[in-house]
Parts: structure tokens; C-alpha cells; sequence
């Protein structure tokens, strides 16, 4: 699942940062808000997250934490899933 | 422009002409008058009262000894059942509220009672103001103390679904919401196998905004200072004027700022500005308009509640602007600004009692991205 969930991640994650242009790599390291994910798309992202990879994040992983970057977001879902870094 | 009879109607019922105060514009023409005008739309004033939230205290007028206006007999009759369904919900939500608070306090979390019940005694004698739910401000603190408690009092979280008569649990999206934007508890829900009123909701809210709002109401300090309201035999807590007012004014601008409402068909009504113009009567005695002005600057939230106060003093015909001294704190063209779902500015179009008015709220707001 690891390829997988790094690659769904991405994919997902692209279609919620505004200033992130389409084929576009996702930087790691910044800010998720500063690439334009709001608190509205952060809702959105995590729906549309958990639908493809049929997982539900638990209460205690929904917090601004999980969502500070690409790198930060991903750690979180490896960890939900049992899958090492 | 005269507005058209119905809209008269409810603009003077909301102002409480029959209750005069200090309210700076001349006494209208009494409900009675207005209601004999020929060109009253009987079905228009229902659905407007619906629309506002006002039915009840419409019924409770138009039912009242001395009413010479010839009512419809069957628009006399609902309006009598629909005031008694009211007033027998209202006693419900007093004894739940009684309940819960007894728990909570039990328990030693502070709360307050806010928004319908803290005031309709007071502002609606005669059990005529509409209420939806119980409402309550907890400290961020206590938020899942308060939510255990409320499960222990038999509460769920989800929406009643009035189809079913069963208690829907919340989206996965809403539950997200609920989780990442904390000013509220998930909305909670008890059945209580009564006929006429299946179930009671509590909205539990910590904040007096919204999450990320730029303008914040320290809570701590808000619930230090407090008063009291007797309901039911019992005194439950409820904040002191100052805050109260400060309160009841940005649920006010929530409900319009926030352009999301119109999607819930919750957007701004008109008994919210009747509640604003009843507890500023209500509570001019004990509040010192110069000083609430300076408090809404020392909290900075001048900006919002002056925003409140410009729509109000035009709908209206208050005086709170001059008043309370805020005038100049909405800028130029910021009494037609909304802000979207990310936050982007968004313009409509018209008066705030052309807002309220409209039965079609999303064909007021400029062309843009859906809320």
C-alpha cells in the first residue's frame, strides 16, 4: 500500500491547493496553507482522502498538526494505515 | 418607498410598536390598522412570518382581544394552533434547559444560557419568540466534559430527521467540520416521545464567533462576567448585559457575514434584528450605550457590531450608531460585503431589508464562485 498511498495522497492533495498548477510536484516541506489549502479544502481534502483510501482518520489525527505539510500529512496516514516511511 | 402591507406588518411586530422604547423614529400605525389595510396578502404575511421566524409572534397579534381587523377565520384558527404548539415547545425547551444546566453545573462546568431562551421571558411575553434548540456557551476548556454529559442526559450527535422520527447521525464531512473547526459541539439531539415536540436539540458553542474569525471574544473573560434568569423555579446563568448585547449582535453579523447560510437556509432573518431592538430596550436601563461602544472597541469587534448596528439603524429606524458612538467603523462599501466559503470577499446587492425580503437570497449576491 505504500507506493500506493503516496501516490493517492499526491494526487488528491493536488486537487486542493490552489496555487499549485496541475503536473506540478507537491513541495514536501511547505506549508499546506501557503500552496492554498484553506480550512474549507482542508474538509474536503481529508473527505476526499479517506473515500480513496478507504480509511476513517481518527478524531485524535484531525488536527492542524496532520495538515501542516505534505510531509507532516503524509507520516499521519502511514502511521493510520501500519505503513512504515 | 412604503414597504408592501405584510412587509409593514412585520417590521412594526418586530419593532414591538405596542412596546414603545427608545427607539427614534415615529410610533407606526398600531398592528390593528395595518392589518384592516385591503391590500394585505394574507398568504404573503404567512409565508414572510414563516420565512422570519415570526409566525408565532405574528399569531399571538393577530389572535389578541381588540384585534378589530376581520382575520380569515381559518387563518385565525392556525395561527391559534400554531401559538399553542409554540408556547408547549417553549415550556419543554424551559424544562430541558433546567435539566441540562442542573447537570452541567453539577458537574462544575461553567456555561451560560444564550440566544432564545436566555431572553424570550423577557422580550416575547406570551411565549411567542420560535426557538429551534437549546443554546449554550461552554469554555473551549470544557468541551468534552460537557459532551460526555450531554450523551449521559441521553443526547446524540446528528440532526433529527423529522421523516423517520430517528436521529441521523452527521455527515463524515460534518463530523470532519465539527473536528477541525472547534467553536461549536457536534449538534446533539434527544428524542423525547412527545408527540407535538419529538425532539430537543442543544447547540453547545465556545466561542462567540466562529472558528478562524478574525474577531474573538476572549470566552474566560465573557463568562466571568455573568447574570442570572429564573426559569422554571431554577436560576440559571445567562451573560451579563454587556457581553449578552456583544453576543446576540455578532450571532446577528455570523448569520449574514458568513455567505454559507443561505445554502442551510439559515441566513439572517428578521426576528434577529427584532431580538437585537427588544434586548437593547430591554436592557437600556443596565447598559451603558457610550460604554458598550468603547467596550466593542477594546474587544475589536467594533467593526462587526457597528456592521450590525448600520443594518439595523436603516431597517429599523434604531439609533445605535449615533448611540453607542461607532460610527465611521465599517468602511466604505462593506455593509454589501459577505465573505465565501474560503474566505473571499462577496457582494449583494440592495438594502438589508431587501435581503430580508427576498425569497431568492443567492440572486442577490454578485455572480462568483458558489458558495
Amino acid at each position: 500500500m505504500d507506493d500506493s498511498l503516496t501516490a493517492t495522497l499526491h494526487r488528491v492533495l493536488a486537487t486542493h491547493l490552489r496555487y499549485v498548477q496541475a503536473g506540478e510536484p507537491i513541495p514536501r516541506d511547505v506549508d499546506l496553507r501557503e500552496l492554498g489549502l484553506d480550512s474549507t479544502a482542508a474538509i474536503e481534502l481529508l473527505v476526499d482522502l479517506e473515500e480513496a483510501l478507504r480509511m476513517t482518520i481518527p478524531d485524535a489525527a484531525l488536527n492542524e498538526r496532520t495538515f501542516r505539510t505534505a510531509a507532516t500529512l503524509e507520516h499521519a496516514l502511514r502511521a493510520l494505515a501500519g505503513v512504515p516511511a | 418607498m412604503t414597504a408592501a402591507p405584510h412587509w409593514e406588518v412585520l417590521l412594526a411586530i418586530a419593532r414591538g410598536v405596542d412596546d414603545p422604547g427608545p427607539i427614534d423614529r415615529p410610533i407606526d400605525p398600531p398592528i390593528d390598522r395595518l392589518l384592516r389595510d385591503p391590500g394585505l396578502s394574507w398568504g404573503e404575511l404567512l409565508e414572510q412570518a414563516l420565512r422570519q421566524k415570526m409566525l408565532p409572534l405574528v399569531a399571538e397579534h393577530v389572535t389578541r382581544d381588540g384585534i378589530t381587523a376581520p382575520i380569515p377565520v381559518f387563518v385565525a384558527r392556525h395561527l391559534q394552533t400554531h401559538l399553542d404548539v409554540n408556547r408547549h415547545r417553549l415550556a419543554m425547551f424551559r424544562a430541558e434547559t433546567v435539566r441540562v444546566g442542573a447537570a452541567l453545573a453539577a458537574d462544575g462546568i461553567r456555561f451560560v444560557v444564550t440566544k432564545g431562551m436566555s431572553f424570550e421571558r423577557a422580550l416575547y411575553p406570551g411565549g411567542t419568540r420560535f426557538m429551534n434548540d437549546l443554546d449554550l456557551m461552554i469554555a473551549p476548556a470544557d468541551r468534552d466534559r460537557t459532551r460526555a454529559r450531554l450523551a449521559a442526559l441521553g443526547y446524540r450527535e446528528g440532526l433529527f430527521d423529522w421523516r423517520t422520527g430517528a436521529i441521523r447521525p452527521h455527515s463524515r464531512k460534518r463530523a470532519i467540520t465539527y473536528q477541525l473547526h472547534r467553536d461549536h459541539l457536534p449538534f446533539a439531539v434527544r428524542l423525547t416521545g412527545d408527540p407535538i415536540v419529538p425532539s430537543i436539540a442543544c447547540d453547545v458553542a465556545n466561542s462567540l464567533t466562529w472558528h478562524a474569525s478574525e474577531y474573538q471574544v476572549p470566552i474566560d473573560r465573557a463568562l466571568a462576567d455573568t447574570d442570572a434568569i429564573e426559569i422554571d423555579g431554577a436560576r440559571l446563568p445567562i451573560f451579563a448585559p454587556p457581553y449578552q448585547f456583544v453576543f446576540t449582535a455578532l450571532h446577528l453579523f455570523r448569520e449574514a457575514w458568513l455567505e454559507q447560510w443561505i445554502d442551510w437556509e439559515q441566513d439572517v432573518n428578521l426576528i434577529k434584528f427584532a431580538d437585537l431592538v427588544r434586548l437593547w430596550r430591554h436592557l437600556a436601563p443596565r447598559l451603558d450605550a457610550p460604554g458598550f461602544g468603547r467596550l466593542a472597541d477594546e474587544l475589536g469587534v467594533a467593526m462587526p457590531i457597528a456592521w450590525v448596528f448600520e443594518h439595523l439603524d436603516r431597517t429599523l429606524g434604531t439609533d445605535l450608531i449615533a448611540a453607542t458612538g461607532l460610527s465611521g467603523r465599517v468602511p466604505a462599501g462593506a455593509l454589501n460585503i459577505a465573505a465565501g466559503r474560503r474566505g473571499e470577499a462577496r457582494t449583494w446587492t440592495g438594502t438589508m431589508d431587501d435581503r430580508l425580503r427576498a425569497k431568492d437570497r443567492r440572486a442577490l449576491f454578485t455572480p462568483g464562485e458558489p458558495a
